[in-house]
Parts: structure tokens; sequence; C-alpha cells
């Protein structure tokens, strides 16, 4: 790297409680412009609460208590008053994937719309470009009006990412997107993964070791609620870690 | 010869044969007292058709009552029945819808929500009859409106107002949440989601609901009987701000209170009022099988 | 660059948006009024109901003999009374018979439909059950009136055939719809588990019901019952045709009698507004919205019960 990375989001402090169980203990980290920063670590250990903050999807729990801050270029996004400008910026991929109850053409223009675009050739091309980024678009360019929840669960999965990247957003969230798809598809968003990073930053949450070694710059161990290490990837698999359950947990010796 | 039973392991035993027949009887036994059930229904539609179909004409469908109730026909009692669910659907169903919304998609799960469902739940369960005297203490008299299509309508829109709340949770839950995730995650905002998504795609569950409680508003005498329905008027409604006949009403009245009534005509009447019922049960149940079939996801 | 109040990287947001955005605010706010509108009804009825009987249940009834005195003769010029135990034992006779009519034929039928049907045939069957639940009050009270009347004099060599069995029989039909329904819901709400747990120890499905699926669902089926009951209690119409006229605790099922809420109907009409007749007919308004309250608050206590599970 010839330049220092800039900073995309930066966590400092961040507590998170619901129901008496404490899911975030005083996490601090960045992420860097351009990098994939994998999240590793058991079931419980937080990673998808930690997720949820950056894009207070976590407002929808109301009995959760969050304390700390997260900046995302500077700007505190826990006091951000318009949450659906702040959610267009991060794409969000969940582990089921869903394809909303209307055709894959309109699945893809919903953010779109919503955020009041209307224009037809730009969304006809928008629909496009976002398809072919997430590797769907051969697959259904000659059915673009049919039910996005009849598709594949592969491909659902890269419909949501493709839902994801219509609204350009400068940050993309994966929570184990590969949990409910097929090990051919996984392969395929991986390669769409290495291809958007050039673009965006993305967090990638997941329970597989090997994906965070392909895919991610850092890797960042969560275990019960705490941030354990977070180092570049040479490190974090190589028996030089910092922490000792790093080591463990990347062998596979538990979780 | 052997006279000894080859007992094979899965054989019937006498215990096992026993509690087959039990259970054959058993069986047999609910099943008829279900179709005991179903007599009366079809002795019911049976006894008025005999009875009644002589009297169903042209001119009892589209005349007014002519004679004391002794000739004629029923036509402003049909036309009145259709004012009153116009105007009681026209106010309980946005409000309950609206409500329906409020519960499924808003409200947060503390104890205000389960009084608010509570309260609900005793709505629908108070006689009609108490319903009447609301009727009469809160719009007739306290708000001064009067006995008219409006009182009778607003008593009748209470009354259907809390099946219509909770079949439209019912069909708004049976959108699934990850559907609602997906679409928050995605920048739209809760009332863009429900608009957009979630409405949509339970229209059909609403509406089934809403058509329910037409028929059961059609049918409904007490709630009406003394906040705005007449046993007899000379003229057809012009605003809501007349009174009006009703089937129902005009089934009671001609039944129990009016003499020398040609022996078809409260049994015409009847079936005029069940021919109207059913059909709104029967648009109801075909929308929910439309519904089943046309599942999007 | 990215234009942090919009969201949107490339242009303005569209004026339709902008006035969508300001919209939302109120439309909530509706959502939210009608969301509390059904707590203002029911204190509402309360309410209403009850203020308009007030002044004379405040200061001239006497509520022991409201509640204790079958002597209910609020017309009468000298000596007005208005004791509603034979009212109450109008009500509680019908809706017990009923009940006894009900109840059987109710679990017996949510069993078979909901253990012993399939396909087709079951969804006919519940379709059936939910013609039986849209026939009109008026039009049972006509039935009870020209159908059972003459064949119940007929049959028992009766006087009158408006009487308790009328009334029971009708009241009976009317209720057993809500006890198939809400008792098929407790049925279909034990999990399957339980059922193939039987089934594979060797148990026929009717032993299965009888000592699985009855336990398991117990509070469940007894809030179908209640809400049969509440549902009995309040029925006004149907019984005002089919019980007859008489004011008295009833001594077999051949008596005619009066509801608690035929005499609400029946007498409403001809009182005077703001007479203590009229406030006395609200005060047993009083009456029945408490029991029916009481009944159904149970029933769903119960019904919340196995939605918990």
């Amino acid at each position: 790297m010839s330049e220092p990375a800039k900073k995309k989001i930066e966590v400092e402090g961040l507590s998170v409680r619901y129901a008496g169980v404490q899911a975030l203990d005083n996490i601090s980290l960045d992420v860097y412009e351009h990098e994939i920063l994998s999240i590793i670590g058991p079931a419980n250990a937080g990673k998808t609460t930690f997720l949820n903050c950056i894009n207070r999807m976590i407002d929808s729990i109301p009995e959760a208590r969050v304390e700390g801050t997260i900046n995302i270029d500077g700007q505190n996004v826990r006091k951000t008053r318009d949450i659906n400008a702040l959610r267009r910026r991060i794409g969000m991929v969940f582990p089921l994937p869903v394809g909303l109850p209307m055709s894959i053409y309109d699945n893809v223009a919903y953010a779109p719309r919503m955020a009041g675009k209307r224009d037809k050739t730009q969304l006809d091309e928008l629909v496009e470009r976002c398809l072919k980024q997430s590797a769907l678009f051969d697959e259904v360019k000659d059915r673009m009006g049919e039910l996005g929840t009849k598709l594949s669960g592969g491909q659902q999965q890269r419909l949501t990412i493709a839902r994801a990247l219509s609204m350009e957003p400068e940050i993309l969230c994966l929570d184990e997107f590969s949990i409910a798809v097929d090990p051919v598809t996984t392969m395929r968003i991986e390669e769409v993964l290495k291809e958007l990073k050039k673009d965006i930053t993305i967090v990638l949450v997941t329970n597989l070791v090997q994906q965070a070694k392909r895919l991610a710059d850092r890797t960042a161990l969560f275990l019960d609620s705490k941030l354990i290490e977070l180092d570049t990837n040479e490190v974090i698999f190589s028996r030089r870690t910092a922490d000792q359950r790093t080591f463990q947990y990347v062998q596979g010796l538990f979780g | 010869m052997s006279t000894a039973v080859e007992h094979h392991r899965f054989s019937a035993t006498p215990v096992t044969e026993k509690s087959h027949r039990r259970q054959s009887a058993a069986k047999a036994f609910l099943g008829v007292s279900t179709a005991l059930l179903l007599v009366p229904l079809a002795a019911i539609i049976g006894l008025l058709l005999t009875h009644g179909w002589s009297a169903i004409t042209a001119e009892f469908l589209l005349d007014a009552p002519t004679a004391g109730m002794t000739a004629g026909g029923i036509y402003p009692a049909i036309i009145g029945t259709l004012w009153l669910i116009a105007v009681s659907l026209g106010v309980a169903a946005p409000i309950g819808i609206m409500a329906g919304i409020y519960l499924n998609e808003y409200a947060p799960d503390n104890w205000i929500t389960r009084i608010i469902n509570l309260a609900i739940v005793n709505l629908a369960g108070v006689p009609s009859i108490v319903h009447a005297l609301f009727g009469v203490g809160a719009f007739v008299l306290f708000l001064g409106l009067g006995t008219n299509i409006l009182s009778a309508s607003l008593t009748l829109a209470v009354m259907t107002l809390p099946v219509i709340i909770a079949s439209t949770k019912e069909a708004l839950a049976s959108v699934p949440l990850a559907f609602r995730h997906a679409s928050w995650a995605l920048g739209a905002s809760r009332w863009q989601t429900i608009w957009n998504i979630v409405l949509p795609n339970s229209v059909s569950g609403i509406l089934t609901g809403v058509i329910l409680q037409v028929s059961r508003a059609a049918g409904e005498t007490a709630p009406i009987m003394f906040t705005g329905a007449a046993f007899y008027l000379p003229f057809l409604p012009q605003s809501v701000q007349d009174q009006c006949m009703a089937l129902s009403m005009h089934l009671f009245t001609v039944s129990t209170q009016v003499p020398n009534v040609p022996e078809a005509f409260p049994y015409a009447t009847a079936l005029v009022l069940l021919t109207l019922v059913i059909t709104f049960n029967f648009l109801s149940i075909s929308l929910r099988t439309y519904l089943r079939a046309r599942r999007k996801w | 660059m990215t234009d942090t109040t919009s969201g949107t990287p490339q242009g303005q947001v569209s004026i339709a948006r902008r006035i969508s955005a300001l919209a939302e605010p109120l439309i909530e706010l509706l959502i939210r009024i009608c969301g509390f509108s059904a707590i203002f009804f029911v204190f509402g009825i309360f309410f209403f109901v009850f203020s308009s009987g007030a002044e004379f249940m405040l200061h001239r009834l006497e509520f022991g003999e409201f509640l204790t005195s079958p002597e209910w003769y609020p017309t009468s010029v000298t000596n007005k009374r208005y004791g509603t135990l034979a009212l109450m034992a109008g009500t509680l006779s019908v809706t017990s018979l009923a009940m006894f009519i009900a109840v059987p034929f109710g679990l017996g039928t949510a069993v078979f439909i909901s253990e012993f049907c399939e396909g087709p045939f079951k969804e006919g069957l519940k379709i059936t059950v939910e013609f039986l639940a849209a026939i009109p009050s008026v039009v049972w009270g006509f039935i009870g009136l020209a159908i059972m009347n003459p064949a119940i004099i007929k049959t028992f060599d009766a006087p009158i055939g408006l009487n308790v069995l009328n009334g029971g029989i009708i009241l009976g039909l009317m209720s057993v719809p809500i006890i198939v329904s809400i008792g098929e819901d407790a049925l279909k709400a034990v999990p399957d588990t339980y059922r193939e747990a039987s089934l594979a120890l060797g148990a026929t499905k009717w032993q299965t019901v009888y000592k699985v699926l009855f336990p398991a669902a117990r509070s469940g089926l007894l809030a179908a019952v209640l809400l049969g009951v509440g549902r009995a209690i309040g029925e006004t119409i149907a019984v005002l045709m089919a019980t007859g006229h008489a004011v008295q605790i009833p001594s077999g099922p051949l008596d005619s009698v009066r509801t608690l809420t035929a005499t609400i109907a029946a007498e409403l009409g001809e009182t005077a507004q703001g007479g203590d007749h009229y406030q006395a007919l609200f005060a047993i308004g009083v009456l029945l919205f408490i029991f029916t309250f009481a009944v159904n608050l149970t029933a769903d206590l119960l019904v919340r019960g196995i939605r918990n599970k």
C-alpha cells in the first residue's frame, strides 16, 4: 500500500445488551476503505449484533441497550436522524436468502424506487448493472418478470446482493451469506466480492474460517461478545497470533 | 391338524383388535354426530324453500309492502339493509384495518398493547342488545344523531370492528417477517414497507374478513331496532339522516307483530335474507381459496 | 459525493418522495389512533350503558332485590318491583340446555374434523360449519317460532311451543359453530409430534385423541366451551322469538321463560326515555356486560395460554 488507508468505519466502545444478556462488550475496531474485513467466531459471539448496529437494524429490537459510537466517514451513525438514508449507504445480506414477493426486476428496482427514482431508462440500466455485478444477470435476463420468490436459494442470495448494490452503497455487510447456498453459488459470490472490493468496503461475517482466509484482508475474532484479536490475515492464520485462542479457533480446536 | 393360531409378531392381538373396534365405533359416532349437525342446516334451508319459494316473485322483491304488510313486497327492506351495510362497513373497515396495521406492525410488546388486545376480545363478546343500548345512549342521545341510518350504522360498525381488527392482524401476520427486514435494510421506511410489501400481499386476507362482517351486519336485528330501523316507512331513505327498513327487522316484525300475513311471506323474507348472507359468506370463502392458490411465496 | 440527507448518490430526490415523506408521520398517527380505538369503545360501551341508567341505579335501585327477587313488575302502577332472578333463571335455563346440546356436538365435530378428516372433505365440512355460523339470529328465531313451535306442541302435547326447550335447541345449534371453530384451533395447536409419538407407540387415533390430545388441548377446549357460553348468554333476538313471554322461574323445559337479553329488547321500545323502567333495563345491560366480560376474559386467558406454548 503506497498511501495510508483511509478509515471507513470507526467503532469505539460499542456495547449491546438485551434480554439480560451482554451481546457485545466494549468493541473497538476500524474498517478501512476498500478492504474486506471478516469477522469469525462461534455462534452467539455477537457477530450478527455487530452488523445490526452498523446499519441500525438493531433499532427494531426495542429492548436492546446500545452504548458507544460508530462513525462512518467521521459521522456518528448512532446519532443520525435519517436512518433510511443511512441504510441506503450500507448494503446488507442476511444468512437466509430472501426474494421479495415481486418480479425480479422489481426486486432490484425496489430500493431506488423507495428513494424516489422514477426514470424508467435509468432504472433499466441500474437493474441490469446490479444483476451483472452479482453474477445473476445471465440466468434471469429472459425472465425478469418472474417472481423473485420462485428462484432457487443460490439465485435468491445473488438477487439479495443485487438489491443491496442497487443503491450504490459504500459499504456491504454480509452475514454468513453462504449458509443456505450451494458451494458453486458460494464460489461465484466470493468472486463477486473480490470484484466489488475495488469500489466499496466489505464487512463479512462468516462461520467458515477458510472463507475468511480466502477473501479477507484482515480478520477479527469475536468470542463471547468480545473482540479477541484483529489483524491481517497473514498474522491471524499463522502461529504468530497475539492471542492463543485465535490460533486454536482457526485450527478448529473449538467453536 | 394344529388349531393354535400362529402368532406372528405383527398380527393383531385381542387387545389391539378391541381398540380398533373402539376406534371404529368412536369414528362412526363422531361422524354421525357431525352429520346430525348438518341435518338442521339442510332442514332449515329445505323448509324455508318449501314454504317460502312460492312467494318469491318479481313483485315481492321489487315492491313495497302494502295493506299493512300483508301484501306487496320487501323492496324497501332490501334497500335499507344495503344502506346499513354500506355505511357501517364504510366506517368500520378503514378504522378496523388501520387498527390491525397498528397492532401487527407498530405496537410494542408492552402492557398497553396487551390491554388493547384485551379490549378487542371483550368488544367481540358484547351481547348485541348491549350494543343496542350503547347505540341509543351514545349515538342517538349523547351525540344527538337521532334514530336514523347513521346511528344504526355506527352501532353496527362498533359491533363489527373487533373481528375486522382481528382478521386484519392475522392477514398481516401471514406475511413473513423476513420480507420486512429485507425492505428495512434497503432503506425503506416502516410505512413504505407496509404500503409496498405487506399490504399488497395481505389484501385478500383483509377483504375476506371484511366481507364476512358485511354478512354479519346484514343479519343483525337488535343493534338496529332502537337506533334507526323502522317497521314501516312509506318512502325509501334519501340520506343517512333518514330511517330505513331492514330485512332482519322486517322478518322479526312480520313474524311476531303483524297478524294475517300470508304464510309464505316470512319464509320468503327469511330466504332472501339467508341468500344475501350466504352469498357474502361464499364470496369470502372463495376469496380465501383464491388467495391460497395464488400465494406469492 | 454522497448526499447524506437523501442518500441517493446521483441527482435529486423526487418531489413525490418528499411529499410522501411528510405525509408518513400523519398516516402513522392516524394508524396509532385507530389502534387505540378498541379501548375507547369498550370503555365507551360500559360508560354509556352505565350512565344511562346510573341515576336510577345509584339512588333508587335496591341491589339486593335486583339480584335476588324473581318479581319483575316494572310497569305495575302500585308496586313496582325490579327483581331479575326470574330473568336470570331464564337465561340460565336456556343457556344450560343449549350447552348440553352444543358442547358434545361441538367438541365431537371439532375432533372429527380435526383428527379424522382430510383434504376436500375436511374443507367442505369446515365450510358447512361456517355457513351454519352465518345464519342470522332472526332467522333462527323464526325457525323456533314457525317450525319448532308446532313441532314441540305436537310431540310433547304441550300447551305452548315457545319455551326453554325451543330456545335451548335453537341456541344450542347457534353455539355449535363457535365451539367447533375454537375447539379445532385448540386441537391444531397441539404439535404433531405428540400424535406421532402416540401412534408410534401403537395407539390408535382414537386413543391418541382421548389420552393425549384432550389433556394437551384442555385449556383451549375449555375456552371454546366458554366462548360458546358467552355467545349463548348474549343472544337476544332468537331467544326473544323462541322462549315465550313468561317472566318466571321455569320448573321444566316446557315452561316459557324470558331471558335478560330478551327482556331489554322486548321492553325498551315501550318505556319512557329516562324513566325508571328505562333505566332499569340499562341496569340489566350493565349486568349482561359484566357477565359476558368475565366469561370472555377467562376464555381469552385460556386461549392465550395455548398460543404462548
